[in-house]
């Protein structure tokens, strides 16, 4: 079930039991074996001995031809154990990549601050805290992703009388019926004890329509006099009226599984301090990534990293995180915390913040039971981080996990670093203006020369880039973070930075789901700031062009290290203008693409068993035999199947070709509606395929892939830049 | 440039006796020894000239007939540059001294100088002032301007005394009108190779220990000393020690000059000072009378055949006798008086320790600069003032690796300037220029908004007390260094008739600014014979050389003891200190010295140390056939990079170079000590025993010293050829830490085995943790 990030060296090592990947694994299981690493006294030394080694490696200092050397030497190791199989490999790896960054900031640090002028220094210093923050989240990250713990569902108990009650939540404010009601279908649906299963639509927005809906389908419809504390209140309000064991909730857009509660409520019988168990977010719409660069499930997207990795690391420290949705909540240590947390806008990581400080456990199942909408637009999504950010940023102003009783250590930094990573704003922008102090001003940023720096630095990134690559994947590729990064650096700088000034300015804002972008068009407004540094990245290359041909020696080197660097920012920079072109969407609901077993039943009585290639809220696409003649606008039955259940609705043929048959539900009524998301959207395997499924990371051909879609940003900013100057 | 006397000049006698010696003295002056006619001493002989003295010092001796006269050229005397006179009123000279037992009977002076065609006659001229008085003026013709001219000043004898300045001043105007003093048409050229001749008298003394060193040693004179070292007979390895004992405390006072120890046995030199060493009166040279000698004995004698040449006795009973009574000449002459002194008690010194030398900067504590020069070298004044000069001598084996430099707390003073402009303190070490400090004005505080904030925050007042700190690169500093501090005026010109210069200003440097060593370890690679050449290093490390041991060839002569002294005179010159400690043997003793440095003398076949260590001795020379081992450096680079220095030399040696001649060459080769790791050992050998003068020579002249290097020199007469063959061996102690670093930096190969190896070791207990966390985390209920 549980995605396998196994390297390919896995695979081969499974293939062939003498290959040299299986030799060295059945090594690795030996060696690890040894009961020597059980005595206390052989640990001790080994720390020790270990210790003294790193600081030795660390601290020595080299010179040019000898670090170039070393460098090499270093990443060779990595590269032949990034060959091997295993997580030792991936340890010694991550071990490599730590001694070549540490020896880089140590000698940044012992080396290159001996700064001669105001100018130099305030650059260079500002450059090495940059360094200093990106340094410090990669060993964080490095701690929490070291080892995925992978848990796997524990089957319920047989006796289904123990099974608890549940309130499934699902909270609404502005969002249309139409989006909800495919959640409220799926939730109705799931296999769960009728009498222990109560779900409640949450609505904020006090409709009328909503209330309707309720009542007709039977779920709980609860409503409150007030919007204090948007989605956090909403919840807090209903659990005042609401009495089950357990609360799952999820936001209107996830539609869970029928299998939701049985795969996850059996962590609960297994550990009872468990008080949150969280499951994935998957997405079965493009975010505006994955729409606008086309990369719609050929490259992981920007979430998958944190639900694939991230959070799954994060559990081995006791430390996974609530959501805010796709999860299940224990009622008694939720009230003890005081319900949902209302002092910070991401009331979810708060909430399983004070869980964890009460000394409550907390879980991550990394198995999709649940999907939903992803933000429409770039604005939409820019918005959503800009919360997230300013609410980490709130966390840790107001209630710092390094502080305060209850936390363990390593979920203290797991903690720690979900908030960090948010403060990226500001050095990314140094990063990507850095060069630019010496191109423009020649300010001295590094005391030392050109080729030392590329000698200390290149082994520090390039470690980084394949250790990562073995870590993350298929849930992240090479270089994609600095594009995310890029994209959101302007406009989560302030955000975060006024709330950890003050954590009490700025407002929520409520991400809007389920638009149609009825036309293609260039965002001018979000990429203002990208066009603006790409333009004086591109200046910067123009001077440095310049200035090289008054150069010579060492001054050239400088220049060209410091125009590749630009170079790699103008890159960067052009794919984050390729994202804020808006590509059209049209399709309202999007369509969900799974082979199922399907059967049609004409007017005639004649029956066609098919397949489904797609499906959305209103219709199917089916694969149906070459030949078959079907008029469009003819009405038919279409069945589909699970295992032994079948379920036939009344549909219109809207499309007729080369094998394929499109059809749209006709007039369904509600029950007919529940029962076809039970076969659609509830179905316990509909996410789980495509789950991890993107293609391995492979640095350099995503690297190239980078490259063309920067270029193809400044190519489309120029085109644009053209068209739009025309008209007047 | 103005050029003064290099300043070396100084005799480190004064910080020469914290020692702890109470010496005690017993018996009584006896009667001065007979005058006795002899013909006069003199070292340039041929340039002796007859004629009567007309001493008007006030000594009781009568004047002696016979004088001789002396030719010192300005650069002798310290000028390394020709005389700069600029302006209106430029002055420069030179200083010079005369001997405490001579009289000076008449002076001449051979100037070489050029002047400005643009001097007015009528006005300019050149004036010559001994001791600021006027011996001459020149007067500047029209027709000789701007040639280089040569002129003959007799100087009136009664303006010399004993320490004298020369000074040369130009007194030169243009024009009639308005001038600007500063006119660069203002100039005169006076030569370095002017040069003064003086024509002395000696006068006899008195034999007074009282007087020591003199007059065998005189800081008055300039000269390399050359004092004579006679044997009663061949002397034993006690005898030879209490000898370097004396030749290294004359090494020492001789300092910058040289000395030099031709030594003979059984016979005095027919005139001059002498050291004679006796173990027992029987000994006594033929013609020499001696008093009785009842123990440790220290005397003056006249030289019986010499009425101006003194004899210093050095004797005992016996060798452990002659010991302390060479100790007592090295240690407490300045307590010695009478013309006989027997030295009944000598308490132990306290054991040195390493790198105390006095003469060294102090390696345990911050040196102030009023510890380097006497407080009034400090303090310059004029427009263009001198080089305010700080020698200094460093222990060769600072180790530099991935340090800054040493550093100096520079705090100076000076007149403030008038108005900001380009006046800067220059810092220099050895010529090579380091950086420059701007001289502020007093008004400076005007510059701009944020000087004067920061003139209101800190206020200063009238007179600029300034500090900095910088560092002085240790790259290629020598052993011997001189850090110049330069006051540089910027000299704005007022307008026509406005210039007139003030003669207020002043610049200082504080006696306790510093310059500290003391943070610095001490590690070397070794062999290397520049150390050996320029420091006496390892030997000098203890400065008593109480780790050292010169192993004499067997059957030695004449020439060997005259090396071994030379030697020791060496020591004592780079120390500052005599060389007490010092242990002599024969090469069968050597197995009982492995813990000490090893100072062998060879000449000929004649040292069987060489034949047992052949496979250690970098060159060899033995009769008329000599090999030098080389190791191929092109190989040695590479190696370099996969290995370490270590590692190279336990390869066979890759090239040997053997021939054949019958030229007397002396070598000098260093390595490492057969008998204990970390223990050098020096060779001084030559193919034949008058050879090894070369060597010592080579030592002495500091042209051939810079070409002394590496791991092996081979001296023939005035070329030295050096063999920068492979260090492999290192001398020195750094801390655990410091050294697995820098042994590491050089092997980056075996830093990545242990970074490679660390990486697998820590992902393994990090596997075991986290999997027994992960286990814990999983764990079902059963």
């Amino acid at each position: 079930m549980t995605t396998d990030q196994r390297p390919r060296a896995d695979e081969l090592a499974d293939e062939d039991s003498h290959s040299p990947q299986a030799r060295w694994r059945a090594l690795a299981v030996a060696v690890t074996g040894w009961q020597v690493w059980q005595h206390p006294v052989a640990r001790m030394v080994a720390v020790v001995v270990s210790a003294l080694l790193m600081g030795l490696v660390i601290s020595v200092p080299l010179e040019l031809g000898e670090q170039i050397m070393f460098s090499v030497g270093s990443f060779a190791a990595a590269i032949l154990l990034s060959k091997t199989p295993g997580r030792l490999s991936t340890l010694a790896m991550i071990v490599l990549s730590i001694s070549a960054s540490s020896r880089y900031i140590y000698w940044r640090i012992t080396d290159t601050t001996g700064f001669t002028n105001m100018l130099d220094a305030a650059f260079g210093y500002g450059l090495v805290l940059a360094e200093l923050y990106a340094f410090s989240v990669l060993l964080i990250g490095y701690f929490q992703t070291a080892w995925p713990l992978q848990r796997r569902p524990v089957p319920m108990p047989a006796d289904v009388s123990t099974w608890p009650s549940v309130d499934v939540f699902v909270p609404t404010y502005n969002e249309p019926l139409e989006v909800v009601r495919q959640t409220v279908f799926s939730a109705i649906s799931m296999d769960w004890p009728a009498d222990r299963l109560n779900v409640f639509v949450l609505d904020d927005g006090r409709r009328e329509e909503f209330r309707a809906f309720c009542e007709e389908l039977g779920v709980g419809y609860l409503t409150r006099d007030n919007n204090n504390h948007a989605k956090a209140g909403n919840i807090n309000e209903a659990l005042k009226v609401t009495t089950s064991e357990y609360v799952a909730i999820f936001d209107c857009d996830h539609i869970p599984t029928r299998s939701f509660l049985q795969v996850c409520m059996g962590w609960f019988f297994n550990d009872t301090k468990l008080a949150m168990l969280q499951t994935p977010h998957v997405f079965f719409s493009p975010d505006p990534f994955e729409r606008n660069l086309d990369t719609f499930h050929s490259m992981p997207n920007e979430g998958e990293l944190f639900y694939g990795i991230v959070q799954d690391g994060n559990d081995l420290w006791n430390a996974a995180f609530f959501c805010g949705s796709c999860a299940i909540i224990k009622r008694a240590p939720l009230m003890e915390v005081g319900g949902i947390a209302v002092e910070t806008v991401t009331e979810d990581a708060h909430t399983a913040l004070k869980l964890s400080r009460l000394g409550y456990n907390t879980a991550y199942l990394e198995v999709p039971q649940a999907a939903g909408l992803a933000t429409e637009s770039l604005s939409g999504h820019v918005g959503q981080r800009i919360r997230w950010a300013r609410g980490m940023a709130q966390i840790a102003r107001t209630d710092n996990p390094l502080f305060g009783k209850g936390l363990k250590f390593g979920q203290r930094l797991c903690y720690l670093n979900a908030m960090l990573h948010f403060f990226y704003g500001l050095p990314r922008l140094v990063f990507l203006t850095a060069p630019l102090a010496y191109l423009f001003f020649g300010a001295q940023v590094f005391q030392a020369t050109a080729l030392m720096i590329t000698a200390y630095a290149l082994p520090h990134l390039a470690h980084a880039s394949v250790t990562n690559s073995r870590i993350q994947g298929r849930f992240r590729h090479s270089f994609w973070n600095e594009v995310y990064e890029s994209v959101l650096a302007w406009y989560i700088m302030r955000p975060v930075l006024v709330a950890f000034i003050n954590p009490k300015l700025g407002k929520f804002n409520v991400t809007a789901k389920g638009g149609v972008i009825k036309k293609a068009y260039f965002d001018w407004t979000i990429a203002q700031p990208y066009v603006v540094l790409l333009l004086i990245n591109l200046l910067g290359i123009a001077v440095g062009v310049w200035k090289l041909f008054y150069s010579s020696g060492e001054v050239t080197t400088t220049l060209i290290i410091n125009m590749v660097w630009t170079l790699y920012n103008v890159i960067l920079l052009g794919a984050s203008v390729a994202v804020a072109s808006e590509t059209r969407q049209i399709r309202g609901t999007p369509r969900v693409a799974a082979v199922l077993p399907a059967a049609i039943r004409f007017d005639t009585g004649r029956t066609l068993v098919c397949k489904v290639e797609d499906f959305s809220q209103h219709g199917l696409a089916l694969t149906v035999p070459e030949g078959t003649v079907v008029s469009t606008g003819s009405r038919i039955f279409v069945s589909l199947f699970r295992s032994t259940e079948e379920g036939v609705f009344p549909a219109i043929v809207t499309f007729n070709g080369k094998g394929r048959l499109g059809v749209q539900f006709d007039n369904l009524s509600l029950h007919q509606q529940a029962e076809l998301a039970s076969l659609t959207f509830a179905r316990a395997d509909a996410w789980v395929d495509s789950w991890g499924a993107a293609q391995r990371d492979k640095p350099l051909r995503s690297l190239k892939s980078v490259i063309k879609i920067g270029l193809s940003g400044i190519g489309h900013l120029a085109v644009t830049a053209v068209k739009s100057l025309k008209p007047r | 440039m103005i050029s003064k006397r290099h300043s070396t000049a100084r005799v480190p006698r004064k910080r020469m006796l914290p020692a702890m010696l109470a010496l005690v003295l017993a018996g009584t002056a006896l009667p001065v020894a007979q005058l006795s006619a002899a013909p006069a001493r003199g070292k340039n002989s041929d340039a002796r000239t007859a004629s009567l003295a007309t001493s008007d010092t006030s000594t009781p001796q009568a004047a002696v007939v016979g004088g001789y006269s002396r030719q010192i050229s300005f650069k002798q005397l310290g000028a390394l540059f020709p005389l700069q006179l600029r302006g209106i009123d430029g002055t420069s000279g030179v200083a010079f001294s005369v001997r405490g037992n001579e009289v000076v009977t008449g002076a001449k002076l051979k100037l070489n100088y050029s002047y400005s065609p643009a001097l007015i006659p009528g006005l300019s001229h050149i004036k010559v002032l001994v001791n600021e008085q006027v011996a001459t003026t020149i007067a500047v013709t029209t027709q000789q301007a701007g040639e280089n001219l040569q002129r003959e000043i007799v100087i009136p004898p009664r303006l010399i005394t004993e320490f004298n300045r020369l000074n040369l001043q130009l007194i030169g105007h243009y024009t009639m009108e308005c001038e600007d003093p500063l006119h660069s048409s203002l100039w005169a050229n006076i030569g370095n190779d002017s040069v003064l001749e003086l024509t002395v008298m000696p006068i006899a003394q008195a034999n007074e220990l009282g007087l020591l060193p003199q007059p065998f040693f005189d800081r008055r004179d300039v000269g390399m000393l050359e004092l004579p070292v006679v044997f009663g007979t061949s002397p034993s390895s006690a005898a030879l020690q209490a000898a370097g004992a004396v030749s290294s405390w004359f090494g020492a006072l001789a300092g910058f000059r040289g000395a030099k120890f031709p030594s003979s046995i059984g016979q005095l030199p027919p005139q001059g000072n002498a050291v004679v060493m006796l173990s027992g009166k029987s000994q006594a040279p033929s013609g020499l009378v001696v008093p009785d000698i009842q123990g440790p004995t220290v005397a003056i004698v006249s030289h019986p055949t010499d009425r101006n040449g003194k004899i210093l006795l050095v004797m005992g009973r016996d060798d452990i006798e002659l010991g302390v009574a060479a100790k007592a000449v090295a240690l407490g002459s300045s307590t010695l008086s009478g013309s006989v002194a027997r030295i009944t008690e000598l308490t132990e010194l306290k054991a040195r320790k390493p790198y105390d030398a006095p003469n060294w900067l102090s390696s345990d504590r911050p040196v102030k600069f009023g510890e380097l020069v006497e407080p009034e070298a400090l303090n310059v004044s004029g427009l263009s003032p001198d080089l305010i000069r700080l020698n200094f001598f460093l222990p060769p084996d600072l180790f530099a690796w991935r340090e800054k430099g040493i550093p100096v707390d520079l705090r100076y003073r000076y007149t403030p300037r008038p108005n900001t402009d380009k006046s800067t303190l220059n810092i220099n070490i050895n010529q090579q220029f380091l950086r420059s400090l701007p001289l502020l004005a007093a008004n400076h505080a005007q510059l701009g908004p944020l000087d004067r904030l920061w003139s209101k925050a800190i206020p200063q007042g009238e007179t600029i007390p300034e500090r900095e700190s910088f560092h002085i690169p240790l790259f290629k500093l020598p052993a011997q260094s001189q850090l110049q501090l330069h006051y540089y005026y910027d000299v704005i010109k007022e307008g026509f008739c406005k210039d007139v210069p003030l003669d207020n200003v002043r610049g200082a440097v504080e006696a306790d600014s510093t310059i500290d060593i003391s943070g610095f370890k001490h590690f070397i690679a070794m062999p290397d014979l520049a150390a050996f050449g320029n420091a006496g290093f390892p030997f000098t490390r203890m400065a008593d050389l109480s780790e050292s041991a010169v192993i004499m060839p067997d059957k030695p002569g004449v020439p060997e003891f005259s090396t071994y002294l030379d030697l020791m005179g060496l020591m004592g010159r780079v120390t500052g200190l005599p060389a007490l400690g010092v242990t002599v043997a024969q090469a069968q003793q050597a197995n009982q010295l492995a813990d000490k440095d090893l100072l062998v003398i060879s000449s000929g076949g004649n040292q069987p140390l060489l034949k047992e260590w052949a496979g250690s001795v970098p060159a060899i020379l033995q009769g008329d056939s000599k090999s030098f081992q080389l190791s191929d450096f092109a190989s040695r680079l590479r190696l370099r990079w996969w290995g370490s220095g270590e590692q190279s030399s336990q390869h066979p040696r890759r090239n040997q170079v053997a021939f054949s001649s019958n030229s007397t060459d002396a070598l000098i080769a260093g390595f490492e000590s057969p008998l204990r790791s970390g223990r050098s050992v020096v060779v001084i050998a030559s193919n034949q025993p008058a050879g090894l003068a070369q060597a010592t020579n080579a030592l002495l002249d500091a042209d051939l010293l810079k070409l002394v290097q590496g791991s092996s020199a081979v001296i023939r007469g005035k070329q030295v050829d050096s063999l920068v063959a492979e260090k492999n061996y290192y001398v020195g102690q750094l801390g655990p830490a410091l050294y697995t670093q820098w042994f590491l930096a050089r092997n980056p190969l075996l830093l990545l085995v242990l970074g490679v190896s660390a990486a697998l070791l820590i992902a393994l207990l990090m596997y075991v943790t986290l999997r027994a966390r992960a286990r814990a985390r999983l764990k079902q209920k059963s």
